[in-house]
């Protein structure tokens, strides 16, 4: 649980700072530096600087240094030229920048999304759990339909419906919403699971007996025994959830283009020719990477855990 | 597998996918060919493999407009005369010459002699008489039947003897025998009980067999897989030679895969699958051909200046304007004026397409020699004045954000709608947003894919429209569906019952003298009236117009590339293979 924590600080921490580190606005654009590719580090007894970049050929997007000059970090000292330490995009905008801008869209909507899913899915899973019965059947088969929906055109479906241009908080709440409709049945299956197998536990049976409440049983007694799962399904979800922006984004029903998320960032790599030429336009793909990464190696023990033995040997 | 050593297994596999898209499209070099090889002359053999981005719904022109089944009749079928999309000139094809009357009301062609269809049969002026019974038989609702009218009445014919062809206009005409090019030729040994028993409409589908559809044109379909590839062979019985007395086509066959992505096409031809794509370059896959010509992967060539620019346009239609409370100024001229000032097109040209355009005023481009007016009114970049004409509008910063507000509180913002994965408009929509942004207005951008825009557009479900319309001829006359009030192309306001303005009524009478205009310099004269008013009300804007590139593989030889679509294929009885190239098939 505590590894889950540090998890959801780095991410937060991410998201909350990355704008204030980007070196540029999202959307700053450098008419002469379209597709410039990164700009390395050197360092001197002056410190860190770069070379600057002028175009060589603006049609075949070839550039070389201008050795005569040179420019400080762009935190530090703002220079007359612009420094792309990872590049540019198609558009001339600073690969860098977008990135660290892109984590707070993509970051943020995937915690609050898996916030809520966890929330949702506990809930349900729990009452369901305990109370058994019609609520257990409904809840049960309820999710039931829902994880059988092939996701994506249900996602289509859902978008299609709202009006072509929503205001960004809208945009967000859109789709965390969608996000948890289509998580929380996971969650609320395994932790009803849990629930059903606790509530036959003497400490439960015990807490009962003496006539505690069952939102007393619930809280007290019956969800913690779910904080190892629950932990294992944060580090499954923060990265489905990341990913999912990004393909939503991608195919243009998630974000709008001038919000910067790394989605949007990666439709600008959607070419051949980026892809090939321009490589450093994948870096949020990087960042993407990094965090399912992170996420798994913080979280892997409480997955290890929570593996039955059978599985974890086979 | 312990859990742990997933990671670096993960990270290798990521790493690898990353190199593969980076390296691997340089894994399937096709051989090398000679580029001295491009200097001989053309030679019979081979077969060429070319991209088709989407698949026919029919194989009856009659009844089909999409692109797919236009290529298809273009490889399979002819005409009376032809448009040479090099030379933008009308050329003798079926026949062999014309003759037109003082008042160029009447056109008399002679059929070139001794012309049998692709089955062996003899085609007469009884075909040409057939073909136009069918487009203007109500119950086959032809596609094709309004672009063989002038002015609503449609062009009758008349054939005297087997090769004696009269055709009448009912008005003058200036483009005049230009018009058949429309007209594809059909036969009538095949068709005429389809046409008897009122079936025409559903003829030639795209299940019927190959062996029952014959033509004229330089190929034979000899199968069609769905969603994979269309397959012909030489029509052994087509009529035209080369300058050698050599029989047309060079090629022994042509396969037209179907590649729906443009990025697919790109590898396609860089492992030499493709000889050659459907469209130009973009302009950002500019950088990979060029170093692929430089390995001996393709060769480039320069078109000329597209005639087909991007073009953005408001919703002019009142109804949908009539309750909006940002009708006072987003309806206006005003408006559209201030949007153009607020435009660096130099810099749109760079961005959008890193040089390869030129700036653009008007909706015809310097690519259209006849038709271009260079002296065209301009509305230069210029901020300060787009500011102050919104100003006039009563447009001011009335809060503490970055847009203008009318007086009511309303901000100055609208949606423009563009084609979803166009990557020169997704890039163009971006660079129009910062620039209206600069002066203070507000747009939303929404990418759609080109079928709901187009259903958008034709319900009048928009407000404003960033896409690219595409031109099938350079001469006005033949896109007054585009410039007449009542045109099913007039974007801004599709098939209006009446002019809803002035401006257009007086576009209307100027466009309707150009077209019956027969005097070539009275006619480029009315066309730069009517320019002129469009100048002054703008109900579409243009930026640039993009240079375009084709690729072709190695083996290609003998191409003839024009700026209109098909950029290749159009003459595709005259493209041949390379020598060695040419024993290997597809």
């Amino acid at each position: 649980m505590r590894r889950a924590l540090i998890l959801v600080g780095v991410l937060v921490a991410l998201a909350v700072a990355g704008p204030l580190l980007a070196p540029y606005g999202p959307v700053t654009r450098f008419e002469n530096h379209l597709h410039a590719p990164p700009m390395p580090l050197h360092v001197d007894g002056g410190g860190f600087y770069t070379v600057p970049l002028r175009i060589v050929d603006r049609l075949e997007q070839t550039f070389a240094e201008d050795p005569a000059q040179r420019a400080g970090l762009p935190w530090t000292t703002p220079a007359a030229t612009p420094v792309l330490l990872l590049g540019a995009d198609g558009l001339g905008r600073d690969v860098l920048s977008r990135t660290l801008h892109g984590a707070r869209a993509s970051l943020g909507l995937a915690l609050v999304a898996t916030a809520g899913t966890l929330l949702v899915g506990a809930l349900l899973g729990s009452w369901a759990g305990m109370t058994g019965g019609l609520v257990e059947r409904l809840v049960l088969k309820a999710g039931d339909v829902l994880m059988v929906l092939p996701v994506l055109y249900v996602v289509v479906a859902l978008r299609a419906a709202l009006p072509l241009v929503l205001p960004l908080p809208w945009v967000v709440g859109v789709l965390a919403t969608i996000f948890v409709l289509l998580g929380w049945p996971r969650i609320a299956r395994g932790v009803w699971a849990i629930v059903r197998a606790e509530a036959r536990q003497e400490h439960v049976l015990a807490a009962t007996a003496l006539g505690a409440t069952r939102w007393r049983v619930m809280t007290r007694h019956l969800l913690p025994a779910c904080h190892g799962y629950l932990a294992v399904q944060t580090a499954l979800l923060v990265p489905m959830f990341v990913l999912a922006e990004a393909t939503l984004s991608y195919v243009g029903l998630g974000f709008p283009d001038g919000v910067p998320s790394w989605g949007t960032a990666l439709s600008e790599a959607a070419t051949i020719s980026a892809m090939t030429r321009a490589p450093w336009t994948l870096a949020p793909a990087l960042a993407m990477f990094l965090v399912v990464l992170v996420t798994n190696v913080l979280l892997e023990p409480a997955r290890e855990r929570h593996t039955p033995d059978a599985a974890r040997s086979g | 597998m312990n859990r742990h050593s997933r990671f670096p297994l993960i990270a290798v596999l990521v790493v690898g996918l990353f190199g593969y898209f980076w390296w691997g499209s340089r894994t399937a070099a096709p051989p090398r060919v000679d580029p001295q090889a491009t200097v001989e002359l053309p030679q019979r053999g081979g077969v060429l493999a070319a991209s088709l981005r989407s698949e026919p719904r029919s194989f009856n022109r009659l009844v089909a407009r999409d692109y797919p089944a236009q290529l298809f009749t273009l490889l399979t079928q002819a005409r009376l005369v032809r448009v040479n999309m090099a030379t933008h000139e009308v050329e003798p094809w079926l026949a062999e010459s014309w003759t037109s009357s003082p008042d160029s009301l009447v056109h008399t062609l002679t059929l070139r002699e001794g012309l049998t269809w692709s089955d062996g049969v003899p085609f007469s002026a009884a075909d040409v008489a057939f073909t136009f019974a069918a487009v203007f038989d109500p119950r086959v609702k032809s596609v094709l039947a309004s672009s063989l009218e002038v002015d609503g009445d449609p062009l009758t014919v008349a054939t005297p003897d087997a090769r004696t062809v009269v055709v009448t206009f009912p008005h003058p005409f200036g483009p005049g025998i230009r018009l058949l090019d429309n007209l594809t030729i059909l036969p009538k040994h095949k068709l005429e009980a389809a046409l008897t028993g009122g079936t025409m409409a559903t003829a030639w589908s795209t299940t019927t067999a190959p062996a029952e559809i014959v033509g004229m044109g330089p190929f034979v379909l000899s199968e069609y897989e769905p969603g994979q590839r269309l397959t012909f062979a030489r029509n052994p019985h087509y009529w035209r030679k080369d300058d050698r007395g050599i029989a047309l086509p060079y090629l022994d066959g042509l396969v037209l895969r179907i590649v729906p992505d443009q990025n697919a096409e790109l590898l396609g031809l860089q492992s030499g699958e493709l000889d050659l794509t459907q469209q130009q370059l973009r302009a950002e896959d500019y950088g990979t051909a060029r170093e692929m010509e430089r390995a001996g992967r393709l060769r480039m060539t320069e078109v000329g200046v597209s005639l087909d620019p991007d073009v953005f346009f408001f919703n002019l239609r009142p109804a949908l304007w009539a309750k909006d409370p940002r009708r006072a100024w987003l309806f206006t001229d005003t408006f559209r004026k201030a949007l153009n000032h607020a435009i660096d097109r130099e810099a749109y040209a760079n961005t959008v397409f890193l040089g390869a355009a030129v700036p653009l005023h008007g909706p015809v481009s310097p690519g259209n020699k006849t038709w271009f007016w260079p002296d065209l009114p301009r509305y230069a970049f210029d901020r300060e004045k787009a500011s102050a004409l919104l100003a006039e509008l009563g447009l001011a910063n009335r809060d503490a954000d970055a847009f203008l507000e009318d007086a009511a509180g309303t901000e100055a913002r609208f949606t423009l709608i563009h084609y979803k994965g166009n990557t020169s408009l997704e890039r163009g929509a971006q660079v129009l947003k910062e620039s209206f942004e600069r002066v203070g207005v507000a747009m939303d951008l929404v990418p759609l894919e080109p079928g709901t825009l187009i259903e958008r557009m034709l319900a009048g479900s928009f407000e404003a429209i960033f896409f690219n319309y595409v031109t099938t001829d350079p001469d006005p006359a033949m896109q007054r569906d585009f410039w007449l009030s009542s045109g099913s192309a007039h974007i801004w306001n599709i098939s209006q019952a009446a002019p809803a303005t002035a401006w257009e009524r007086e576009m209307d009478g100027l466009i309707n003298r150009q077209a019956a205009a027969v005097d070539p310099a009275e006619r480029v004269r009315l066309f730069r009236d009517v320019q002129r008013v469009f100048s002054d009300h703008l109900p579409a804007m243009y930026f640039a117009a993009p240079r375009l590139f084709v690729a072709v593989g190695p083996r290609v030889r003998n191409e003839t590339p024009g700026v209109l679509r098909p950029q290749l294929l159009w003459s595709a009885d005259t493209l041949a293979l390379a020598p060695g190239a040419a024993a290997t098939s597809r």
